[in-house]
């Protein structure tokens, strides 16, 4: 006879379960590239805008023709809403991130 | 990750403390066993069912049941009167407004504050006096903070490093509970906030307080409020640059001061928000990376009354008078006020919900 105890832990909500998408390689032919800009404005040094261009250029130079899809988040903390994501549907890849 | 699983029974509970530290169960301070006898007490203290879902826990999204959150209630030493404060909590910490993933994860110093209002604060003994945000000796108030802690931790799965990137933390994040004092001169804290009931619970992520003593002042309401004022607007705060929401407490005797010259809370509200400013000047930064005043540098979420082409422009630090939540609480002695930045305009912002106790 011990003692019952129960798990603080619980479970997770299996709704919210996510898995990475099947990595497609680059393959033949322009393909979409996207840039998700975690916030629009920085007002101290350079910002991931700047950044991404720097990347877009460095794309273009190794596989040539590219699409580029690029959105910006109006708050970094904020999730990205459904709308603006549905907005890399078509994207190779997504590229996020913020600098400052 | 753990190398032992979670045993469903225990037959010596001397053996629990370091189950609990190798199963990763606690921050650090001892956890008492969630004991199925005493998880169970404390769902009917909830008044809902154990399956009964509250909301989900970021990051990882772990379900908060009312059983679940009563087992981390069992864990914090809360007894059962206290679950539906702390069911109300878990509510309004998981409404989208609240943006209780960022809480948790971010770099920045916040963390959710529990405020509790009503008569319901003296039938459970909360603390209201001394040494108030540290609980003040009250099981109450560690206790429903202490819940919050723990269900964050162990249903949320927010442990430092990876995925709580939190720079410095932050003491409260042990357990962060605030009750407003029976000795408010004011209507009570929820009703300013347009919530009509007798009891209520409101969640608003901070950051630690900041004092303000009121040396070298007179007795004129602007001149004390100016200190507070200066307290607000400090540089380095996200408010400063974000606005947001902020919390700013009285003691009663400052608060009687206050009233006893004519002043309400929304008289308060409203000098604040007009004197915890900053120019522009001093927002934008100094030296080479400093820039123009051209449209592209601006803030975009700052109001289109602040008018980003002047240095001189003043520049409020919340986005309005009732963004700045006037709470009475504290020792009743001496006249003192205590200041919580917010999470700027990121998230945090306070829910409040109604308390229905039977």
């Amino acid at each position: 006879m011990g003692y019952q105890l129960v798990d603080p832990r619980g479970r997770t909500d299996a709704s919210k379960t996510v898995s990475l998408a099947t990595r497609r390689g680059v393959g033949d032919g322009p393909f979409t590239v996207g840039f998700l800009i975690n916030e629009i404005s920085r007002q101290s040094g350079p910002d991931f805008t700047a950044y991404s261009l720097v990347i877009e250029s460095l794309l273009r130079e190794r596989f040539g023709a590219l699409d580029v899809h690029r959105d910006a988040k109006p708050v970094l903390s904020r999730p990205a809403d459904r709308a603006m994501l549905d907005g890399y549907r078509s994207c190779r890849g997504v590229v996020s991130g913020l600098a400052k | 990750m753990s190398a032992i699983t979670f045993p469903t029974q225990l037959d010596d509970l001397a053996d629990w403390p370091e189950v609990s530290y190798q199963l990763g169960l606690s921050d650090g301070l001892p956890v008492h066993p969630p004991l199925r006898a005493t998880v169970d007490a404390l769902i009917v203290g909830s008044g809902l069912a154990a399956d009964h879902i509250l909301g989900l826990i970021p990051p990882r999204d772990g379900v908060a049941t009312v059983e679940i959150v009563a087992a981390n209630a069992a864990m914090a030493g809360a007894r059962p009167e206290y679950m539906p404060v702390i069911c109300e909590a878990v509510r309004a910490m998981c409404e989208p407004s609240f943006n209780l993933r960022g809480v948790v994860c971010t770099t920045h110093s916040c963390w959710p504050l529990v405020i509790v209002s009503g008569p319901i604060v003296e039938a459970l003994q909360m603390a209201t006096a001394e040494c108030v945000f540290s609980g003040g000796g009250s099981r109450a108030s560690v206790t429903i903070g202490r819940t919050i802690k723990l269900l964050i931790w162990n249903a949320g799965g927010a442990v430092p490093g990876e995925p709580v990137k939190e720079v410095f933390g932050h003491p409260g994040r042990f357990s962060f509970t605030l009750a407003e004092s029976a000795r408010s001169p004011w209507e009570p804290f929820h009703l300013a906030r347009g919530v009509t009931a007798t009891n209520a619970v409101t969640t608003y992520a901070c950051e630690s307080p900041i004092l303000v003593s009121m040396w070298g002042l007179d007795d004129a309401p602007e001149t004390r409020l100016e200190s507070i004022a200066d307290a607000m607007r400090h540089r380095g705060s996200n408010n400063t640059h974000t606005l947001g929401e902020m919390l700013v407490c009285f003691t009663p005797s400052e608060a009687r001061h206050l009233a006893g010259c004519g002043w309400s809370r929304r008289d308060v509200q409203e000098h604040l928000y007009q004197r915890a400013r900053r120019p522009i000047s001093e927002l934008r930064p100094q030296g080479p990376l400093r820039p123009d005043t051209s449209p592209e540098h601006w803030y975009t979420w700052w109001p289109t009354d602040v008018d980003q082409s002047r240095e001189d422009t003043l520049v409020p630090v919340v986005n309005d008078p009732e963004s700045i939540h006037i709470v009475v609480t504290g020792a009743d002695s001496i006249p003192f006020a205590a200041v919580c930045h917010g999470w700027g305009h990121l998230g945090g912002y306070a829910v409040t919900r109604a308390l229905e106790v039977g």
